[in-house]
C-alpha cells in the first residue's frame, strides 16, 4: 500500500460484479482510486477503497450516484 | 486511516485456521470470523480483500513454513535411507507442532485455490525439485527398487502419515488408545526401508 493513500472500508448492496458493470468502470477510471475490490460473496457486499485523494464522504456519493446503499463501516 | 495490528492479524489467522478445519472451506465466512476474533467486519477488510484473498494468503504462509520446516537439514544428495528419515522427522515434527495448520492446509489443498497457491509459491517449486532430485539419485545409486510415482509416495510416506491420524485423534483401529512415539516411528521407518530397497 502507497504510504500516502488510505483504507477506507463500506457496506454496500453491490451483490454483482462485470466489467460492465457501472461500479466497476466508475471505480476502475477514477484517478483517485488506486485500488479497489468488493467480496460479493459476504452479506455486507465489503467495498474496499485504497485513496490518497478521496474522503469517505466523496466516496459514498460516488457510489450512492450509481444507484447503491453504501455506508462506512467501522 | 486504518492501521494494521499485529496481535489482532495473529488473531484473525488462527481463528481463521480453527474454522476452515471445524466447518470447511464452503461453511467459513468472513462475517463469521469476525464474530469470533471479536473484531468488526470492517477490520477484518482491512487485513483482506475477501475470502478467498485470505484462504490463499494463509494457504501461502502455512506452505511455506511446511515447505520450509521439511527442507531442514535435508539434502537431495543425502543416502536413500538417511535423506528419508530426515523427511520423516521433519513432517513428523511440523505435524506435533501445528496440527490445527495441517488439518486446514489439507481444506486448502481440496480447495479449488490449491492450484494457485502452489503455482505462486517458489518454496513449492524448490520442494518438488528436491525431492523429485531425491528420488532420482537413489534411483541411480541403485538404493531404491523402480516404482511408480504413486506407489513410491503411498509406501514411502504413507505409513507415517497413518500413523499421525492415528496420533492425533488419539486411538488406532477400532477406537485401541494410540499415542505416537519415537519407538514406533522408527519401526514403521524400518519396514518403509526394507520394503523399498532392493
Amino acid at each position: 500500500m502507497d504510504t500516502n493513500s488510505q483504507l477506507f472500508i463500506f457496506k454496500t448492496d453491490i451483490a454483482e460484479l462485470c466489467a460492465n458493470c457501472e461500479v466497476y468502470k466508475a471505480l476502475n477510471k477514477h484517478a483517485g482510486v488506486q485500488e479497489w475490490s468488493i467480496d460479493t460473496d459476504d452479506v455486507d457486499r465489503v467495498l474496499r477503497v485504497e485513496s490518497a485523494t478521496l474522503s469517505a464522504l466523496e466516496i459514498i456519493s460516488i457510489i450512492n450516484s450509481l444507484g447503491h446503499d453504501c455506508q462506512e463501516l467501522n | 486511516m486504518r492501521i494494521r495490528d499485529t496481535d489482532k492479524e495473529q488473531l484473525v489467522k488462527f481463528k481463521a485456521i480453527e474454522q476452515i478445519v471445524q466447518d470447511g472451506f464452503q461453511g467459513f465466512s468472513m462475517n463469521k470470523l469476525a464474530k469470533a476474533c471479536n473484531i468488526s467486519v470492517a477490520t477484518l477488510y482491512i487485513y483482506y480483500k475477501d475470502k478467498d484473498d485470505l484462504i490463499k494468503k494463509l494457504g501461502a504462509e502455512i506452505g511455506h513454513n511446511f515447505f520450509t520446516n521439511t527442507m531442514k537439514d535435508f539434502s537431495p544428495e543425502m543416502p536413500f535411507a538417511e535423506g528419508l528419515w530426515i523427511q520423516w522427522k521433519n513432517r513428523s515434527a511440523f505435524a506435533m507442532e501445528f496440527p490445527m495448520e495441517v488439518a486446514c492446509f489439507e481444506v486448502i489443498k481440496h480447495s479449488p485455490h490449491a492450484e494457485s497457491i502452489f503455482a505462486e509459491s517458489t518454496h513449492m517449486q524448490d520442494f518438488k525439485e528436491s525431492m523429485k532430485q531425491f528420488v532420482i539419485n537413489a534411483r541411480n545409486n541403485k538404493e531404491l527398487i523402480p516404482l511408480s510415482l504413486e506407489v513410491f509416495w503411498s509406501v514411502a510416506y504413507g505409513p507415517l502419515y497413518i500413523l499421525l491420524n492415528f496420533h492425533r485423534e488419539g486411538k488406532s483401529m477400532g477406537g485401541i488408545p494410540f499415542k505416537l512415539t519415537n519407538e514406533i516411528v522408527k519401526e514403521a521407518f524400518d519396514a518403509v526401508i526394507k520394503s523399498l530397497t532392493p
